[in-house]
């Protein structure tokens, strides 16, 4: 393990991680999100959306320059004594825990809508918190390695894009914008949109393992901006393939649009391709994992890593078995994203100010 | 503790004959020799050489006086020892012990033995060098030498196993490599408390970081080319005396991917002969599993082109596709082991008796579909082009457990094996570099020689895995 320790995360591999925990089980209804709630030519929304989510990495990138590059746990420390942040610490390690379950459930649910319809979910789960475990015990280089090789096998998908050519027609993205939403422009059905981007915060816990500049920061933006390009290509594949309101009426409109690949040798490849997104969605509740086992390690700072991560495993697996029907668990992901997203902002705006006010006060100290 | 504190006392001690004597009790092959002017002489008769033992011992000591005698143990090639352990080392790798009057001297009347330098048989090349690694050390240290002629290279002599004293040498060119790495290595050799160690293959797997882990982590290679492009790549070489294998690192996943041959060849060519390993490597871990995987749950993907034919094939089977892939990948492998047990004139028999059995009487039989054959068949050809042999038979214990998680889970159980494989990958280092390297951590110019082979114009830079402080290799011209 030696150089190991060295190692820091540098802004390519900060972008794969972000990239990688904002795309999750959201995209596959993202389509039909966008058409219910925006319209048509909703692929505008995400370019307007993007712009909110990069205000919040830059909101992160704020506060690490504000303090100097230590974790939100030690500034929080610095201000408010430990035994009042501790049932904090608490509540948001069950709650990313919890969030990363309904990630995970919702993808095997939605896997068994078309495959493995008799096989029981809840050992389905069981073998999804295996892997999951498997990578939460190895340190965050190691996890990051390993998202660097899915993000190469998730991106490959990218190259079927020109397969859609053929069917794709202009006309059917209309010359309209933002009609037809079905209950017309509210601040829920746009919020709802917004959710795609919702995993990028995870950064924060990766504060420590960054350079003293956070160069690696800018990793962040740059992930951001890759999901945002293939969200919009995403959407515009499938305004261009199907009809508005065919969009507005499928339930996953990507996958549909994937069960139309043939190839010479291979049909239905959405069998084959669907599966890979399992990557995404495993990064996904890894992030919130990693997020989880960091907090409860700031409670309880001696115990052993792996006893962290079987306690959070375990209560992925009972947040998850709780979950039984897909319709529940996309409500159920809709309300957590929402309540992240919300949080993803509140984060930064609380921790600026107590580093500004350690900053300060230490400046003050040294000057005498 | 008490024979122990006993014995490191005796071989501190100052060498007598009596010492020496009771060292070598029973055994048949330990010889003693008394000359007439008083001095004895002990040696093994297995490790000298008659001619040495001529040369040096019998015909400057026969005639000579005592007086003599002690004038010709001053000069070389005659060395004082004042220790009984320098003493019995010394005995034991074929110098002759000489005791006269109070004084011990040594000297060297080893002789090389073993094969001549051959062919590899494990790592064959079509261009190249046809010289192979031998099991003598210093044959191999030598072949190395005559390839980079340089002070630089150095070398580090260490000893491993409490018994067998095994010599490993470590090789490194001062200047180009990361002296970090080179004292990591010799650290961790030397911390090793075994009794023996037989071969290089073996040596790797006690001072690897992933002990538990079914890959190999240090490449082994037969060939002194590819040893010596590993040595001006920035990276150290490790030759175990009695072992042809010998060992370089840090190593990557996909160094086992790359031949010598790869550079031989024009670079399109290498290229194209890289990426075909790299397709063989998808094929041998995943194609049979695919099969499994399809034929047992998602016969939708099968177009109906093909369907019929594959119906027709599974018809006579009348076992569910997991034991019809089992049965036939492990019947495989078996043909494989007695291949590689037999001596060649039977294996080539086996051969042919595994051809007949596994092509023809076992669709005939409806024991296995024909087009199972052909998936197992390819999966197997696919792993015989990965050029390192140790990588190869990881992969297809790899296959196994894919095609099982694959007949239990479909799609799905394939891609949570190839997951869990890429998150054991990931926590793999060797000597503090990661295993996944060019791919992980990114590095798209490592990436030039790795998935593809680079022109030598491109190919300008010293791998990073090494860390080299020196990464340029090639100067560009103006």
């Amino acid at each position: 393990m030696q150089g190991m320790t060295k190692e820091k995360i540098n802004s390519f591999h900060l972008a794969l991680f972000v990239y990688m925990c904002e795309l999750d089980g959201t995209v596959f209804s993202l389509a039909r999100t966008i058409a219910e709630n925006v319209g048509t030519n909703g692929w505008v929304a995400i370019l307007l959306l993007s712009p909110i989510a990069l205000i919040n990495i830059f909101l992160y990138h704020i506060l690490f320059r504000a303090g100097e590059g230590r974790s939100a746990f030690e500034l929080l420390e610095g201000t408010f004594p430990k035994w009042i942040l501790s049932p904090f610490y608490i509540i948001l390690a069950a709650y990313w825990a919890w969030l990363g379950a309904i990630i995970g459930k919702h993808f095997l649910l939605i896997y068994q809508t078309f495959a493995f319809q008799t096989t029981s979910p809840t050992m389905l789960l069981a073998l999804y918190c295996l892997i999951v475990y498997t990578l939460l015990i190895k340190d965050i280089y190691s996890i990051l390695k390993a998202v660097t090789v899915f993000f190469i096998l998730t991106c490959s998908l990218n190259m079927l894009i020109p397969y859609f050519f053929r069917e794709w027609k202009l006309v059917r993205l209309t010359s309209s914008f933002f009609q037809g939403a079905e209950n017309g422009h509210t601040f829920h059905g746009w919020f709802e949109v917004y959710l795609a981007f919702v995993g990028f915060e995870v950064l924060l816990f990766l504060f420590p393992q960054m350079d003293k500049k956070g160069v690696a920061l800018r990793g962040a933006y740059y992930g951001h901006l890759m999901i945002t390009v293939i969200y919009i290509i995403s959407v515009i594949i499938a305004f261009g393939f199907f009809s508005f309101k065919e969009i507005q009426s499928l339930q996953y409109p990507l996958i549909n649009t994937l069960e139309y690949i043939e190839l010479p040798f291979l049909n239905r490849v959405e069998n084959l391709i669907f599966t890979v997104f399992l990557f995404a969605n495993l990064v996904s509740t890894i992030g919130y994992c990693y997020a989880s086992k960091v907090t409860l390690q700031r409670i309880v700072t001696k115990a052993p890593d792996k006893l962290f991560a079987i306690l959070i495993i375990a209560g992925v697996f009972v947040f998850g078995c709780f979950l039984q029907i897909l319709r529940d668990t996309e409500q159920w992901l809709d309300m957590g994203l929402m309540t992240e997203a919300l949080l993803s902002f509140a984060m930064p705006l609380v921790l600026i100010p107590v580093a500004l006010h350690q900053k300060n006060s230490r400046k003050k100290k040294e000057r005498g | 503790m008490g024979d122990s504190a006993q014995l490191d006392k005796e071989l501190t001690a100052k060498p007598t004959i009596a010492t020496i004597e009771a060292q070598f009790k029973d055994c048949a092959d330990f010889v003693k020799r008394e000359f007439a002017n008083g001095m004895s002489v002990f040696y093994m008769v297995p490790l000298t050489g008659n001619n040495n033992l001529h040369r040096d011992i019998v015909q400057p000591f026969a005639d000579a006086s005592r007086e003599e005698a002690a004038g010709i143990l001053g000069r070389a090639p005659y060395h004082r020892v004042a220790e009984t352990g320098d003493c019995v080392d010394g005995i034991l790798t074929g110098s002759a012990a000489i005791f006269l009057e109070d004084y011990v001297w040594l000297v060297d009347l080893s002789e090389q033995l073993g094969r001549s330098i051959e062919q590899s048989e494990t790592e064959t090349v079509i261009a190249g060098p046809h010289d192979g690694f031998v099991e003598n050390l210093f044959q191999n240290v030598a072949v190395l030498r005559m390839r980079v002629r340089s002070s630089k290279l150095k070398t580090v002599l260490l000893s491993v196993g409490e018994i067998s004293k095994t010599q490993v040498m470590i090789m490194y060119i001062d200047g180009v490599v990361n002296r970090e790495i080179v004292d990591n290595l010799i650290n961790r050799i030397k911390s090793i408390e075994i009794d023996a160690v037989g071969e290089g293959n073996m040596l790797v797997q006690l001072i690897d970081e992933n002990p538990n882990s079914v890959f190999p982590q240090f490449m082994t290679t037969e060939r002194p080319d590819a040893a010596a492009s590993k040595l001006t790549g920035g990276k150290i070489i490790g030759i175990v005396d009695g072992s042809p294998s010998v060992f370089s690192c840090p190593t990557a996943f996909f160094d086992f991917f790359a031949s010598p041959d790869d550079y031989y060849q024009r670079w399109l060519l290498g290229t194209a002969l890289r990426l075909l390993r790299i397709i063989g490597f998808v094929i041998t871990i995943g194609f049979t599993a695919f099969y499994v995987s399809v034929t047992t749950f998602h016969y939708e993907m099968i177009p109906h082109t093909m369907l019929l034919n594959l119906t027709e094939s599974r018809s006579k089977v009348p076992f569910p596709p997991l034991y019809e892939a089992l049965l036939m990948e492990t019947t495989i492998e078996l043909l494989r082991e007695a291949g590689a047990r037999l001596p060649t004139k039977i294996g080539q028999t086996i051969g042919i008796v595994g051809g007949i059995v596994i092509g023809q009487a076992a669709v005939q039989a409806g024991f296995t579909s024909n087009i199972l054959i052909i998936a197992v068949a390819t999966s197997a050809i696919a792993s015989f082009v990965i050029p390192s042999y140790i990588m190869s038979a990881s992969l297809r214990l790899i296959r196994f457990g894919l095609i099982i998680l694959a007949g239990l889970l479909g799609n799905l159980g394939l891609f949570l094996g190839i997951t869990l494989m890429i998150i054991h990958l990931s926590g793999i280092t060797n000597l503090g570099a990661s295993y996944l390297t060019p791919v992980a951590p990114v590095n798209f110019r490592d990436m030039l020689d790795t998935f593809v082979r680079g022109p030598f114009w491109a190919l300008t830079r010293r791998p990073t895995i090494s860390r080299t402080p020196n990464s340029v290799r090639v100067k560009k011209r103006i």
